[in-house]
């Protein structure tokens, strides 16, 4: 075991050197490397350093911070009801937004692939206009909104469908599913963009090759040849959208209120925003960001495994 | 700085500040420069009586204003205030969708209020009744 240990140290070393003599050598590729580097490691790397310090202490801006070792984390997990629905619901939109979205994402580039050029840019202007239209969700408050006035409740008041106006952004029944229903309707972004670029790339002859072959439709052409071709692309697209999907926190803000009622829109990240502040609790909110991050790198590490066995 | 430091010093600048920004002079002075940038729509609206009516606020909307300001009453910040606010319409909104009865409901959000005003309290060190702490649901002072 020591040897094996010496013998790791022995060859880490080796290599540290011969990396370091290269990189002398290659002074200026540096150079042209440092103004990024500079600005990454402060604003990137510098705060997250920071944030997982500062989840060990209790800090309240005022005062100093005050070392309080785990028990930031432990209060987390063991008593803090509202965490446990905000996580509840980050995973139910998670799940939902993040596999559906993708899915759907894949589904529409395949679909409008077939077109010629001009319909297809003018379909995938129709579809990401949603994500880069900055905050166009807000017209869903409207749609959504609790008074008769609302577009979705005086049409079905007309129809006869319910009497009284339903309170859809207030009542905790229905703030989810309306929620939900508005981040799937954002959800074709820049993932979409890479699908829609991808199919273009896939080499026409290896659709002949394959229907040589014994290919006998379209679903099979799609598993063996399409999605293997796009695994760059599926993989890029899985991470933008677990990115997004543990980090949502903009659209039920601006639709269910800050706070929702009874925390029935509560997320991690707006959980987070509560602590940090509204209520000053910088320690308690580092904590939260802490684990979401270790949770991100998870499902990551956990969706591109899963991804590499796509097609074989 | 008046709260966080014992420096006697640094709480006279602190209080001699305050008395400056507050005064009329300042915020006549901020609101004019500010609406001179910003336009109209960035009319500032001073709590210094004195101060808006030298500001570009035109006559009826002053009477509005003048009568709102003789009836409005401010109450204090309490620690652990915000959860008011947000429980109170809390309570408003579950009577509203599922009619449950109104004293209980304010009855339990009232104590939600209550152990968070306590936690807060106790947390900055300021002192908290012992009815107030016997009406908590686990009614042990929090640390």
């Amino acid at each position: 075991m020591t040897t094996f240990l010496k013998k790791y140290v022995n060859l880490r070393k080796r290599n540290t050197l011969i990396a370091w003599e290269k990189a002398k050598q290659m002074k200026f590729c540096y150079a042209f490397l440092a103004p990024y580097a500079v600005l990454f490691l402060a604003f990137y790397i510098l705060p997250m350093i920071t944030s997982i310090y500062y989840s060990f202490t209790y800090y309240n801006i005022l005062e100093p911070a005050k070392f309080v070792g785990a028990s930031n984390y432990i209060d987390l997990i063991l008593n803090d009801d509202v965490f446990l629905k905000a996580v509840t619901n980050t995973f139910t939109l998670a799940v939902i937004t993040g596999p559906i979205g993708y899915i759907l994402s894949f589904g529409f580039a395949w679909l409008i692939n077939e077109l010629p050029r001009w319909i297809r840019t003018l379909a995938v202007l129709v579809f990401y206009a949603p994500s880069i239209s900055g905050n166009a969700f807000a017209i869903f408050s409207i749609i959504f909104r609790g008074d008769a006035y609302g577009y979705l409740n005086s049409i079905l008041i007309d129809l006869g469908i319910i009497n009284t106006p339903i309170l859809w952004l207030n009542n905790p029944e229905y703030i989810m599913p309306v929620i939900i229903i508005v981040t799937l309707w954002m959800s074709m972004s820049t993932g979409f963009l890479s699908f829609v670029a991808g199919l273009q790339g896939v080499d026409r002859a290896q659709y002949e090759a394959g229907y040589v072959d014994g290919i006998r439709n379209r679903w099979q052409e799609l598993y063996y040849i399409t999605l293997p071709n796009m695994k760059p692309m599926l993989l890029f697209g899985a991470v933008m959208a677990i990115t997004q999907a543990f980090g949502v926190c903009d659209v039920p803000m601006a639709l269910a209120g800050y706070p929702s009622t009874d925390y029935a829109a509560r997320t991690v990240v707006t959980h987070l925003f509560d602590y940090g502040y509204t209520r000053f609790e910088m320690g308690y909110a580092s904590a939260i960001a802490t684990m979401l991050f270790v949770v991100m790198i998870l499902c990551n590490k956990l969706i591109q495994s899963a991804l590499r066995k796509v097609g074989t | 700085m008046m709260i966080a430091t014992d420096n006697e010093e640094v709480k006279q600048q602190a209080w001699e500040f305050m008395k400056w920004w507050v005064s009329t002079e300042s915020q006549v002075r901020f609101g004019r420069e500010i609406e001179s940038i910003l336009g109209a729509s960035a009319r500032y609206a001073t709590a210094n009586i004195a101060a808006i009516e030298q500001l570009a606020w035109s006559e009826e909307q002053l009477v509005v204003i003048r009568e709102q300001m003789s009836v409005a009453v401010g109450f204090r910040e309490v620690a652990g205030g915000y959860y008011t606010t947000r429980h109170l319409t809390n309570a408003v909104r579950k009577v509203t969708n599922e009619k449950t009865d109104p004293r209980e409901t304010l009855l339990d959000y009232a104590r939600t209020i209550n152990e968070e005003i306590v936690k807060k309290r106790s947390e900055f060190g300021l002192p908290v009744p012992q009815e107030a702490i016997d009406a908590t649901r686990d009614a042990t002072p929090v640390n």
